[in-house]
């Protein structure tokens, strides 16, 4: 009896490791379509760029690598997000989603490309922080350090988001320009400012999902499609523009599948999409959505 | 005057044009052109890059040597962008318009699959780089053949070694798709059939690149085996140990990892290779230490700077032996190299590969081994090296090639 209570918790942990990375990745989104009503299919590519730069200070070898990452390559995305955004896809707002729904699926392309270029062909690997290394032991149950790590800065960083949202100038234009952007525009507001800020925020915080999930999993061009993937249900199942939904969207993600393949192994995937289907057809709007995609 | 320069002029220019014509249609037809499809872009791109690079240094040496009956190689690179579809459109081009005299590659076991059938249907001979066991069987043809290792091979030697050790319980792990199956089924297999007292309590299938694999690491562990077969390939195999590892995987079990002795592998692991585990490699830049693996480690590191990895060697291997046919068959003729093909031996930087005429598939031993820091390289290497020949069973049976005969 005792095994089975660390497994299953270990089963828990893991699913909660698996949300906290999906959850960066979805806030972003989710706060992207809220506000700009774009779905950014490159966001993705900004968690891939994070992974590939935490490589790149990973070849430093000096213990400190993982910090000076952590700190400096979330920012350099966020500037290369604001970039994107105020040279490519403000032209795009005005007309059909369509427009900026091929623009941001070409900058997928050209960002795996650009990847291979820069980094080459070669297996990448980044090892865990010297840090995090090892496993907490309590009895029976053993538990990887580093999960943990991943499982404590998800929360934090949901603090810390709701803050900006609810506590800040910044977080009351955003909301602002999420619920009327041209009012915002006509009170003397540079909506624009706003949307590349939220832009940006989305490219930092989805660069940071890449940088935790770097050392757990493998660098590689077209890791940003996949998780897009699942961000995006994530999103369909929160509510658009809903990040309290991408949390709780993450999680359910994150259990599903840690149990599900308890449950039933080879479907563990289906029970995903078997959660989805309902939610579009009862509430489409999603579980704490207030407009339908 | 000045017409009559003009004229003499003109003259010349079409003397010219006629001797450089004429000159570089002698060349073309004294050249032999070999059609690749590799992949040159996505994910396994590196695979493509090393294929190019081994097919290139074959080329060249064969040139070097004066060429095969007087005529140069040549390889014709193309991507295969891992899409059926496309493969095979790009290997109709390539036989079609290009005249290719044979047809090495794709990868990805569908598409290989189905460029086999086109150059089967246009009479081209082709070596898929697929390892998938259904190329030897179900869809082998007079067209079709294959110098590298065939999945089975390499599994079914892992199943030698488990044997040897002794180890009964296991868990297995490989991904959802015929060619992750296959491996894994392959070992399972012969290892049962040697040791009836096997038992496998737990078998695992993630799907194809999945990222995640603490949920099934969690459930190896439950299972309590004395050993573990990952036949998880590429990035899979990279994430998957890394999380073994976080787990105390390499503590706990003796781990075999069918493509976990590949170079790329490897290096790309570092130190948190899971040394002391076993694992194998269908080529090995530091076994055997033969004289032609030194020249061909030696002159890849001149050419490019790295060390070859396992695709590296296959492709290289694969354009000599084609040469070797030509050779064996006295005449540039495409039907009369794959009439000499069957019992082609070529002494490769893996040691002596024979073309087996019944199945079509290289003849040579398999190599497993255990990971292990390097004071000469830079990077995990394997050492303790077991060699399985191929008559120890690490081949399937000889009558499963009767449909090459097709």
């Amino acid at each position: 009896m005792e095994l089975d209570v660390s497994f299953w918790l270990t089963q828990f942990l893991n699913g909660l490791a698996n949300a906290m990375v999906l959850f960066l990745i979805a806030s972003g989104l989710t706060i992207l379509l809220g506000v700009l009503g774009v779905l950014n299919l490159a966001h993705g590519s900004f968690y891939m760029l994070g992974a590939f730069l935490i490589f790149s200070s990973s070849i430093i070898k000096n213990p400190s690598w993982f910090w000076v990452g952590l700190l400096f390559a979330p920012l350099v995305v966020a500037g290369f997000g604001t970039i994107i955004e105020a040279f490519c896809l403000r032209p795009l707002y005005g007309r059909e989603r369509l427009y900026t729904l091929l623009l941001t699926y070409g900058f997928t392309l050209i960002l795996d490309d650009l990847v291979l270029l820069i980094w080459g062909r070669d297996y990448k690997s980044v090892p865990i922080p010297a840090l995090f290394e090892g496993r907490l032991t309590i009895g029976d149950f053993s538990y990887p350090v580093y999960f943990l790590f991943i499982i404590a800065v998800g929360p934090l960083l949901g603090v810390f988001l709701w803050f900006i949202l609810n506590r800040t100038n910044f977080g009351k234009l955003i909301r602002a320009a999420a619920t009327d952007s041209e009012m915002l525009d006509a009170l003397g507001v540079n909506v624009n400012r706003v949307f590349t800020g939220v832009f940006a925020l989305g490219a930092w915080l989805a660069s940071l999902g890449g940088i935790l999930a770097a050392p757990m999993r493998s660098v590689e061009p077209g890791m940003g499609v996949e998780i897009i993937i699942e961000s995006f249900i994530v999103v369909i199942i929160g509510g658009m523009g809903s990040y309290l939904g991408a949390f709780v969207g993450a999680v359910l993600i994150g259990m599903l599948k840690a149990f599900g393949i308890e449950i039933l192994e080879n479907f563990a995937m289906i029970f995903i999409y078997a959660l989805v289907l309902p939610i579009l057809i009862l509430r489409p709007r999603g579980l704490f959505g207030e407009t339908t995609i | 005057m000045s017409g009559f320069r003009k004229k003499a002029f003109f003259a010349g220019a079409i003397i010219l044009a006629v001797g450089l014509l004429s000159v570089s249609t002698s060349f073309a037809a004294k050249t032999i052109k070999i059609g690749v499809l590799s992949p040159l872009t996505g994910l396994y791109s590196i695979v493509g890059k090393r294929t190019s690079q081994g097919i290139n240094m074959a080329v060249k040496e064969i040139n070097d040597a004066g060429g095969v009956l007087g005529h140069k190689f040549e390889a014709l690179i193309r991507d295969s962008e891992t899409n059926p579809a496309s493969s095979v459109r790009t290997a109709r081009r390539l036989i079609l318009r290009d005249k290719v005299f044979a047809l090495l590659g794709p990868l990805h076991g569908g598409a290989a699959i189905a460029v086999l059938q086109e150059s089967k249907k246009l009479k081209t001979m082709n070596f898929p780089w697929a390892a998938t066991e259904e190329i030897n069987t179900k869809f082998c043809s007079r067209y079709t053949w294959r110098v590298g290792s065939s999945a089975q091979q390499t599994s079914r030697a892992g199943a030698v070694i488990a044997h040897r050790l002794g180890l009964k319980k296991w868990a297995t792990i490989s991904s959802d798709f015929s060619y992750g199956r296959s491996v894994v089924r392959q070992f399972w297999n012969y290892l049962k059939e040697r040791d009836p007292g096997a038992e496998r309590p737990y078998a695992a299938w993630p799907k194809l690149g999945e990222n995640d694999y603490s949920a099934y690491i969690n459930k190896m562990q439950k299972a309590k085996p004395d050993a573990i077969y990952v036949g998880l390939f590429g990035a899979d195999l990279i994430k998957f140990m890394k999380q073994a590892r976080s787990f105390g995987m390499y503590e706990k079990v003796k781990i075999f990892t069918d493509f976990g002795g590949n170079h790329v592998v490897l290096k790309a692991l570092g130190d948190q290779a899971p040394f002391g585990h076993w694992a194998s490699s269908r080529y090995l830049h530091n076994y055997p230490v033969s004289a032609a693996n030194k020249r061909f480690v030696d002159n890849f590191r001149k050419a490019y700077n790295v060390y070859p990895d396992m695709t590296a060697g296959e492709a290289y291997s694969t354009v000599h032996v084609i040469a070797e046919s030509i050779r064996r068959a006295g005449a540039v003729d495409k039907e009369k190299a794959i009439d000499a093909m069957g019992g082609v031996a070529f002494n490769s930087p893996e040691g002596w590969i024979i073309m087996r005429p019944s199945d079509h598939q290289g003849w040579q031993s398999s190599f497993w081994g255990v990971i292990s820091k390097s004071k000469k390289y830079p990077f995990p290497v394997l050492s303790n090296i077991q060699v399985i020949s191929p008559v120890e069973g690490s081949h399937p049976d000889e009558n499963t090639g009767q449909g090459c005969r097709k």
